[in-house]
């Protein structure tokens, strides 16, 4: 090391500074700045996007309830008060818009025109000529991930949300009772539940 | 075997993290002894694992990167369409004309509140005002105090004596009118001839620049009043009194002004 050099220590990033940045993204994007509008979408479209893919397992329904839960964020943007993380807020519209479209869709008896294969073919399913070409590690990756889909599936929204929002998203039970307007303890026991039934649909036959 | 103790378990909490230190080593110490409730814990892990890999998302579809300008679009036109944003394209050009609205209001606003201060504010008066005067005219002159000896008694000590002093009514008539003889029966009638031998507005002659009669009679009244008050019955009849001095103790300004 060079003498005289002196390294100086990085600050690390706190709560408060990222309550702070949140706050401050969101009173420029209620006062009208469009580039800090834009700069909130980007931030969180792919977070947005992919939960709502979870929950609902169709890319085009992901897309456009992405795009809700964004018009959403910004119709109640006034609404926000810093209680929780920009993310936590959003994460909980996410859900909200996307069990009011799987309501709306099981109305118009969609669910069961949603095939499993369907959801697998968007998550990266390969082409049927195509198949023959993998290896098979790949094709039973594939087959295990069908399984898991299937029975996320076949698990009521909210447990199926509690799992996502856990499993995958990796939030805590207090972010998730946040997000999902629950207490602790629903949380808890709705994760239960929902382990319970996926262990006993992916158990071997 | 599942046990009791294993039903009381939070093995879920447990795999997620979410024990505290002491529930944590509780469950800790239960799984090292406890096969069953380990390969449940092993399970759910597996399970998350199971799940986390299954949720592999592909690379984001190319959609999404248009989402922003679509969402930053529909909200410009959301607000254009609003009754907010109708309003504010009303009162665009308006801007000049609310800054004048805006400035002859508070002008009115302004005289209103100077208005109302002026009718019913507190008023400030000074000593010298038309008003601190007529108020001071209205009110007693004052206190006349007289020091006086009586001349029969010769080691007799000078008393002080206090006449009260209403101001007489300004009719004009006692106006250097002094009565010749003093038979007045009561102080109070006493004290009201030494009233009228004041001028009308209140001020006092002194002595020195009264006339001779208007003096002694003066000096009658004031010993009179003194023998009254002192209740000293040696010259409750006959005696007279020494005037040294008299003076007014008085809330008004007065000034001394030859006749």
């Amino acid at each position: 090391m060079a003498v005289g050099a002196s390294v100086k220590p990085l600050r690390a990033l706190t709560w408060p500074d990222a309550a702070s940045a949140d706050w401050a993204l969101v009173q420029q994007c209620a006062a009208g700045d469009e580039s800090a509008c834009t700069r909130l979408v980007t931030d969180h479209q792919r977070m947005v996007y992919q939960l709502a893919l979870h929950l609902l397992g169709d890319p085009q329904e992901a897309l456009d309830v992405s795009q809700e839960v964004f018009l959403r964020v910004f119709r109640t943007l006034s609404q926000f008060r810093g209680q929780s993380t920009l993310r936590t807020w959003i994460y909980r519209i996410v859900v909200n818009q996307a069990s009011n479209r799987q309501r709306w869709w099981r109305r118009r008896r969609r669910a069961q025109q949603v095939a499993l294969d369907d959801h697998t073919a968007a998550h990266g399913e390969l082409a049927e000529g195509r198949a023959f070409a993998q290896p098979d590690s790949v094709l039973q990756q594939q087959e295990a991930a069908r399984r898991v889909w299937g029975a996320l599936d076949a698990l009521p929204f909210d447990q199926r949300a509690v799992v996502v929002l856990r499993e995958i998203d990796g939030l805590s039970y207090e972010e998730i009772a946040v997000s999902l307007g629950v207490a602790v303890g629903t949380v808890k026991s709705r994760l239960a539940r929902a382990r319970e039934s996926l262990r006993l649909a992916l158990r071997p036959a | 075997m599942k046990t009791e103790a294993c039903r009381n378990q939070d093995l879920g909490a447990f795999v997620d993290g979410e024990l505290s230190g002491a529930a944590r080593l509780r469950v800790s110490q239960h799984l090292a002894s406890c096969e069953a409730c380990a390969a449940t814990a092993d399970a759910l892990a597996l399970l998350g694992e199971d799940v986390r890999s299954a949720a592999a998302v592909p690379a984001a579809p190319p959609e999404l990167e248009g989402l922003a300008g679509g969402v930053i679009s529909r909200v410009r036109a959301e607000r254009a369409q609003s009754w907010r944003g109708f309003v504010d394209r009303l009162v665009d050009d308006w801007h000049y004309a609310l800054v004048g609205a805006g400035a002859i209001t508070a002008a009115f606003v302004s005289i209103g509140i100077v208005s109302v201060m002026l009718e019913f504010g507190p008023r400030p008066e000074r000593d010298d005002s038309l008003a601190a005067l007529i108020a001071n005219l209205n009110s007693p002159a004052g206190t006349l105090f007289v020091e006086a000896t009586p001349i029969s008694g010769k080691d007799r000590d000078p008393i002080l004596m206090q006449v009260g002093n209403d101001l007489p009514d300004s009719d004009g008539a006692t106006s250097g009118a002094v009565p010749v003889v003093l038979r007045y029966a009561s102080e109070q009638e006493l004290v009201g001839a030494l009233s009228d031998a004041m001028t009308p507005d209140g001020r006092l002659l002194e002595l020195h620049s009264m006339s001779e009669q208007q003096r002694r009679y003066t000096e009658g009244l004031l010993d009179t009043i003194g023998r009254l008050r002192s209740g000293q019955t040696a010259f409750s009849s006959t005696g007279s009194l020494n005037v040294h001095s008299l003076w007014l103790v008085t809330n008004t300004g007065v000034t001394a002004k030859g006749i």
